[in-house]
């Protein structure tokens, strides 16, 4: 949590790449962050998306490319301190507004320090409604997603950290559980003064769910996601 | 299940944040009055930063820090002397 009157600009970038056809998506994202005492605080984003994938028209294989932009607002509240208590514990909620869909993420966020380890553990809920047409009737095509991140970081120094991360993806179309895939990778972070750097690789690993090719999906997940996020804070 | 018991050892683990019991203060301490005093330090300080550990100053830095936090944080001087005596361990 950041400290009350406390700001902090972050920038995210995400590049998924890698499924059976070519597929290559970079969301940049832009944060501006304030600490709100109480427990509190809020973030607002700007994200730009661009996607560019396979499709198939009349047995042709032809490039599509689409761009996003939407904004989004988050809430977080501190219910427990991870150093005053057994386990930290926060809510967080971030409801989003695109051109082409809008976003609703709740998310559940365990964490806790032990000397130089931390370990955090998320659990999201995602829904994501898009505007369509089914046949001459406009309709909500509706997603929902559950993630599971668990991390396990190591502090070499004030300045330097090591994290391994894992990500559980579920997506459900219709109430049903239609794909799934676990990601796990490495990251590491760099401080310096008030600003600080994370570079994360996290590959996909395994497939439970959806239509797999070898012991992975990559019909409906990428291969690899790689984030490189940078802070500020001021 | 390999998750699981990472939540269950996390869960079960003791807070950083000492809990005053006679073998880790002073002499002689008065357990009550560092009890009122981290419980002051989680909720005054803690609801607009983060928590930092005792042990992160010395007792003799201790008392300027939390005396200048005073204002800001709306804490009376008997509050600040509560959570000086949890933070410097009764000393």
């Amino acid at each position: 949590m950041l400290n009350k009157g406390q700001r902090e600009l972050e920038v995210w970038s995400t590049l998924r790449a890698g499924r059976q056809d070519y597929y290559a998506r970079i969301d940049n994202r832009t944060e501006f962050e304030i600490g709100l005492g109480k427990n509190l605080q809020t973030a607002f984003y700007l994200n730009l998306t661009s996607k560019t994938r396979t499709v198939e028209l009349n047995a042709a294989k032809l490039l599509e490319t689409e761009n996003e932009i939407s904004f989004s607002n988050e809430w977080k509240y501190k219910l427990l301190d991870p150093v005053a208590h057994p386990v930290g514990l926060a809510l967080y909620i971030e409801y989003g507004i695109g051109s082409s869909e809008y976003e609703l993420e709740g998310k559940l966020i365990l964490d806790k320090k032990m000397k130089d380890f931390t370990v955090a553990a998320n659990a999201v809920y995602e829904l994501e409604l898009k505007p369509g047409f089914d046949g001459m009737e406009k309709e909500w095509e509706k997603e929902t997603k559950n993630e599971y991140y668990l991390a396990l970081g190591y502090s070499f120094s004030p300045k330097f950290h090591l994290t391994m991360g894992n990500a559980f993806k579920n997506v459900f179309e219709g109430g049903t559980l239609n794909h799934s895939a676990l990601y796990s990778g490495l990251g590491m972070s760099g401080v310096q003064n008030n600003f600080w750097i994370n570079f994360t690789i996290l590959p996909q690993v395994a497939s439970f769910k959806g239509e797999a090719n070898s012991p992975l999906n990559l019909n409906e997940f990428e291969k690899v996601q790689i984030r490189l996020l940078f802070s500020y804070v001021f | 299940m390999a998750v699981l018991a990472v939540v269950v050892v996390t869960i079960s683990c003791a807070p950083a944040l000492y809990i005053p019991a006679k073998d880790n203060v002073a002499p002689g301490s008065d357990l009550a009055e560092l009890q009122a005093g981290r419980q002051l330090y989680v909720n005054k300080c803690g609801g607009c930063h983060n928590l930092v550990l005792p042990e992160k100053f010395t007792a003799e830095q201790w008392p300027a820090h939390v005396v200048s936090m005073e204002e800001r944080s709306k804490i009376t001087p008997d509050e600040s002397r509560f959570i000086i005596k949890y933070l410097v361990k009764g000393k």
